[in-house]
């Protein structure tokens, strides 16, 4: 082995494989459990092609979702806004009941990020999960920083309201 | 800040992304409004349950290994250029550099210098074509020369005589 492949691939190695698990969550959250290792399998074979282009110092796991993303969009290929057919409120507020701040969410919470559109679903993965900045975001799903603002906001309302309507009152 | 305002920039206020005056409105506010209080915990409850929901998945034990291996299987890298399997050299062709080994390269200019030596030398004894002026040939003549490689002669003979042999 050539040793600038070799250093190229312990860099790889050492930057880009430890967000493999993270990388696969999202792809999961954006597929099923068929299709997430696949995703996550081409988003690395693609990032091994470009690696050169990734910039070091800069983070590394938001550019691996980019790639993710555009793997992703590559393999859909549909309108941004056509999914399964659930409106995003358009001026809530949170006001959740008592108890939903005691309750232990998981069964219930996947169905409904599962039904959640999927710019929405990408933007709350990405702000809520991945924790990353509004302006990553915007890296990631090829937006404006405002265009994020609004999916994150729009998508975590709608969520909210998909889990459990009558916990969450609309407040205009 | 009321909290019509508060519960518009709740989500930036959640996420980090207010900084200022708009963060230290926001945060005063929520420590004077329960119900905004309220709002704000039920948000970051929401976010904390949605992150161990979708952290609780785990890849399959093999796909690191699987995908190192299928890296490792490609093709090598050149001159910082990644030139493997389904992604194109974009260097243009007049652009592009020519490597072969050197006993190759030694092996083609010997054969240029050969065929340089062919032409000069080989091909110096062909005669140029050459027209026999009238008067030019009062009696016999011979012209001769290398033709294909092999020495021919040519035998001028002026008409006059050519006629009076015929007689």
């Amino acid at each position: 082995m050539p040793f600038e492949r070799a250093e190229r691939l312990g860099r790889f190695e050492e930057e880009a494989v430890p967000h493999l698990a993270d990388v696969y969550r999202l792809a999961r959250q954006m597929s099923d459990a068929q299709r997430a290792p696949d995703l996550t399998q081409e988003t690395y074979l693609r990032a091994w092609r470009y690696f050169d282009s990734f910039e070091r110092g800069t983070n590394c796991r938001a550019w691996l979702f980019r790639i993710l993303h555009n793997v992703w969009a590559d393999q859909h290929r549909r309108p941004e806004f056509e999914d399964a057919g659930v409106e995003p409120l358009a001026e809530p507020a949170y006001d959740w009941e008592e108890e939903f701040l005691n309750e232990e969410l998981s069964g219930e919470l996947e169905a409904a990020l599962g039904r959640l559109p999927e710019v929405y679903r990408w933007a709350v993965l990405l702000a809520d999960v991945s924790e990353l900045s509004y302006r990553e975001i915007a890296e990631v799903m090829g937006c404006p920083v405002g265009t994020v603002m609004s999916r994150v906001g729009r998508g975590r309302r709608t969520l909210a309201r998909l889990l459990r309507p009558e916990r969450v009152s609309e407040r205009g | 800040m009321d909290c019509k305002v508060f519960r518009e920039r709740l989500d930036l206020y959640v996420d980090g992304e207010l900084s200022g005056e708009e963060l230290a409105g926001a945060s005063e506010h929520l420590r004077g409004c329960a119900s905004c209080a309220k709002a704000e915990a039920g948000l970051r409850h929401l976010r904390s349950s949605l992150k161990r929901v979708v952290n609780r998945h785990l890849p399959p034990p093999a796909l690191e290994a699987e995908t190192l291996r299928s890296i490792r299987s490609r093709k090598s890298v050149r001159a910082g250029r990644v030139i493997d399997e389904g992604h194109r050299d974009r260097t243009p062709v007049w652009r592009a550099r020519v490597v072969m080994p050197a006993p190759l390269f030694a092996v083609l200019v010997l054969a240029v210098v050969a065929l340089a030596g062919w032409l000069l030398f080989a091909r110096d004894g062909v005669p140029a074509r050459r027209t026999v002026q009238p008067g030019e040939a009062s009696a016999e003549s011979y012209f001769s020369g290398y033709y294909g490689g092999e020495r021919a002669s040519i035998k001028v003979v002026p008409r006059a005589s050519l006629e009076s042999s015929r007689q």
